[in-house]
């Protein structure tokens, strides 16, 4: 895995890497790679894929509106409100 | 040069709750961040439940669009990082998405392929203050149910583009599942590019108008491009509604990793072929279908028939004054003076002051002659700038038609005073009567009728030369 990778999956992640680090994470994410590659070894091919390990199906609601969050409940957990909106830093120029 | 197009359209399904929770979509007239709740919000352990309405809207409008329905159809995780979506991703469909393989037909029977259309959230709205720094964020529209539909690049101009929306949005406001006047409730992308050159995609097209601008706007860049032996890159642009231009974005070539994953929060959702046949049998008379029945059932021109049927509130206040009034003369009224007085004030006929009751009683009087249809128009235009019912509009006003014995009076009046055209036209100068039914119209403020008029007129006359 080269450095690249890496970065972009650093990157990808949200996470920030420092020079120092990289080498470490190499070895982290080979480890889990090598753990796919076992994986691998086990015969699927009759297997229909999986996406949810129970198996329930429709599980869907009635179109109905419900109890909302009023505006300072919503906006309790922020660390930075203003005039009733979120706030953050500016995304486009 | 041939032009290839293909659109990704966006429209909002008219559900009263969000897609996966159960705050309220109406968030056009609220304060911000007030139709919320942890599921839209993206709080940690909140969890979404698929809207039942929402699939349901969804297969009334793949079946519109003649598209295969999956039988079984599943969510996906598309992993961006942009603060308009709290949860870090967008719930969507992926390789199996709710219909595929379906197509329209625009006039002239010009087919559009329409590759496969899917269900998603809709992102918050982001606020950016003019000079600020920052970004404000209103997670209200955060959920509401979208529906994406991508055709094939069926469409060689930006005119072709233009009319395929207004098919899309004309198809699904029959469906009662759409509302394409609300503000953002379409949205599309284009794909376009030029014979030898590579291809553009131009976001942020928010009305079909705007979509053929943009269009146009693309084929005049690309093909100055291509004249001058440049090269027409591959890239994203932004379309600038105010200026009506398109702007390269510059974006960092690891956004369209998406890294799609199934969605492990919603089960798959099956549909029976018993659902979805109940679903294909409760779906109303689409477009085509009532534009047929029009012409089968009316005594209506074919080009009346399609503007009537561009709209469902436009067919259905037509129908149901043919109910009561003669269809063909409601036909010619709708069709000709009413959407024509509408177009010019860029009014639709649901948001004007007409309304059925007004324009009944319009027609009826102009069918007893009480009225001439140049005051009928008049009513009409009244109406639509400051409303009122056509009943008082005509006592105030003074619309009512002249009657035969005023109107005589005024004929002899205008005789006397236009000696010379009486004479041209006993010469045999036979235009000289438009002259007078002109003078007649003038003085009665068009309330007298030009037939009449100039029945009497030649009758009168016929006289003066005997």
């Amino acid at each position: 895995m080269d450095k690249e990778t890496i970065e972009k999956v650093a990157n990808l992640s949200k996470l920030a890497v420092e020079e120092g680090e990289l080498s470490d994470f190499k070895d982290e994410l080979l480890n889990i790679l090598d753990y796919f590659d076992k994986l691998d070894e086990a015969n699927t091919e009759n297997v229909p894929p999986t996406s949810h390990v129970m198996e329930i199906i429709n599980k869907m609601r009635e179109d109905e509106v419900e109890k909302e969050l009023d505006n300072e409940s919503a906006l309790k957990n922020s660390s930075n409100p203003q005039e009733g909106y979120f706030k953050g830093p500016k995304v486009r120029d | 040069m041939n032009v290839t197009i293909g659109l990704e359209v966006h429209v909002q399904l008219l559900t009263k709750s969000k897609l996966f929770c159960n705050c309220g979509t109406n968030y056009r007239d609220s304060e911000p961040n007030t139709h919320t709740c942890p599921v839209c919000l993206g709080l940690p352990g909140s969890l979404p439940v698929l809207n039942k309405k929402a699939i349901e809207y969804g297969t009334m409008a793949g079946l519109a669009l003649n598209c295969d329905i999956a039988n079984e159809m599943q969510f996906h995780r598309k992993n961006y990082f942009y603060p308009d979506l709290p949860k870090g991703f967008q719930i969507t469909q992926y390789d199996r998405p709710l219909g595929q393989n379906g197509e329209i037909r625009l006039d002239q029977d010009k087919k559009i392929r329409i590759k496969r259309i899917h269900l998603e959230e809709d992102p918050g709205r982001l606020v950016h203050p003019p000079s600020a720094r920052y970004s404000l964020i209103d997670y209200n529209r955060s959920g509401v149910p979208l529906l994406e539909i991508v055709t094939k690049p069926d469409m060689d101009s930006p005119q072709e583009a233009r009319s395929f929306l207004k098919k899309i949005r004309e198809t699904l406001e029959f469906l009662d599942i759409f509302d394409g006047s609300l503000d953002g409730a379409m949205r599309c992308d284009a794909n376009i590019s030029l014979e030898g050159g590579g291809r553009a995609e131009v976001k942020n097209i928010s009305s079909y108008k705007g979509a053929e601008k943009a269009l146009s706007y693309e084929i005049t860049r690309q093909k100055n491009l291509l004249r001058r032996g440049k090269e027409v890159k591959r890239e994203t642009r932004h379309f600038d509604e105010s200026q009506e231009i398109t702007r390269s974005m510059r974006e960092k070539e690891q956004e369209h990793d998406y890294r799609y994953f199934p969605e492990p929060d919603l089960p798959l959702i099956q549909l029976t072929e018993e659902k979805i046949n109940s679903i294909k049998e409760k779906l109303p008379e689409l477009p085509e279908e009532k534009r047929k029945r029009f012409l089968d059932q009316y005594e209506i021109t074919k080009d009346q028939a399609k503007s009537l049927t561009t709209s469902k509130t436009l067919a259905n206040f037509f129908e149901e004054i043919s109910q009561q009034v003669n269809p063909k003369k409601t036909a010619t009224w709708v069709t000709d003076s009413l959407m024509g007085e509408l177009n010019y004030r860029d009014q639709s006929l649901s948001e004007s002051n007409m309304n059925k009751q007004k324009f009944i009683y319009i027609l009826e009087k102009l069918r007893d002659g009480d009225i001439t249809e140049k005051g009928a128009t008049k009513i009409i235009r009244h109406i639509l700038d400051e409303g009122g019912h056509p009943k008082e509009i005509i006592k105030q006003k003074d619309f009512k038609a002249i009657k035969s014995q005023n109107l005589d009076q005024i004929i002899h009046k205008i005789l006397e005073k236009n000696s010379e055209a009486v004479e041209d036209y006993i010469k045999g100068k036979e235009e000289a009567i438009n002259y007078l039914v002109g003078q007649v119209m003038s003085e009665t403020k068009g309330k007298a009728k030009p037939a009449d008029t100039r029945k009497k007129l030649q009758k009168i006359l016929e006289g003066y030369d005997g």
